[in-house]
C-alpha cells in the first residue's frame, strides 16, 4: 500500500501497520496472501514448472543439450548459483554443435512473473507460437518454466468450470 | 543517405504503433503480433496504465 493509506490505517487504530515499499505488483510476483474475487485463479507460478532444466554459463553445449532431452525438455534455463536468470536456451540454441553456454545463448530473455492470469499467458503463448516461457520473481529468480500446453490447459479447465458454476 | 548504425525498422506495435526491433513477448523480429515492452507489461498487469492524463 502507499504510505498515505498505511498512516491513515494507523490513525484509524490499527497497531501493527507496514508499508510495502516495492508495491501492490511485487506483493502479488512474490506470491504473498491475498484476497478477493481473483485470488483464487490460477496464475502463471501456479503452473510453470519448477523441475525445468537449467545451467551455468560455463557448461559446454553438448552436454546440457543430451541432459535436457533426456529430461524431455526442449528449452534450458542460465542461471546463477542464486537462480537469476541469464540466459535462455530455446531448441534452436540447443541445436549447435559446440561451443560454452555463455556464447550459444539468448542472453537477458524476455521472462514473465508468477502473478500473471493462465489464461492471459496461454493466449500470448498461442498467439505468438511460444512454446515455453521463464517465470521469474521481481528479484530475477528462475521459479520454473511455463510450458504452452500446460498454460492452455489449466486455462480451458477454468474457462470450463466458470462456466459450470454460471449455469 | 543512411545514418551510420542505423537499422531498416519496420516491426512496429500492434497496440500502439510504437516502432521496435523485436517483438517483447517472442522476441522475433517476424511476429505478426509483435507488442512493444510497455504494452506488454500494462496488458500482462506488471505495471498500471498512466492514470491521468497530466500524470496525478
Amino acid at each position: 500500500m502507499s504510505p498515505r493509506a498505511a498512516w491513515r490505517l494507523e490513525a484509524l487504530g490499527f497497531a501493527e501497520v507496514h508499508d510495502y515499499v516495492d508495491g501492490k505488483l511485487d506483493w502479488l510476483a512474490a506470491r504473498m496472501l491475498s484476497e478477493g474475487t481473483n485470488a483464487e485463479r490460477p496464475r502463471a507460478g501456479d503452473v510453470a514448472r519448477a523441475d525445468a532444466p537449467t545451467c551455468g554459463l560455463e557448461e559446454p553445449i553438448e552436454e546440457v543439450r543430451e541432459r535436457v532431452r533426456a529430461a524431455g525438455w526442449d528449452a534450458c534455463v542460465v542461471v546463477t548459483d542464486e537462480r537469476v536468470v541469464l540466459g535462455l536456451l530455446r531448441q534452436e540454441e540447443l541445436e549447435r554443435p559446440e561451443g560454452s553456454v555463455e556464447q550459444v545463448m539468448r542472453p537477458g530473455p524476455s521472462t514473465f512473473r508468477p502473478h500473471v492470469p493462465i489464461e492471459e499467458m496461454a493466449a500470448f503463448m498461442t498467439a505468438h507460437e511460444l512454446p515455453t516461457s521463464p517465470i521469474t520473481s521481481s528479484d530475477g529468480r528462475l521459479i520454473g518454466i511455463l510450458r504452452r500446453e500446460d498454460a492452455v490447459h489449466v486455462a480451458h479447465q477454468q474457462h470450463s468450470g466458470e462456466g459450470e458454476e454460471e449455469r | 543517405m543512411t545514418p551510420i548504425g542505423a537499422s531498416d525498422v519496420t516491426l512496429v506495435c500492434t497496440r500502439c504503433g510504437v516502432a521496435i526491433e523485436l517483438c517483447a513477448f517472442c522476441e522475433r523480429a517476424a511476429c505478426p503480433e509483435a507488442i512493444c515492452a510497455r504494452c506488454l507489461r500494462i496488458e500482462l498487469g506488471e505495471s498500471m496504465a498512466q492514470p491521468h492524463a497530466h500524470g496525478g
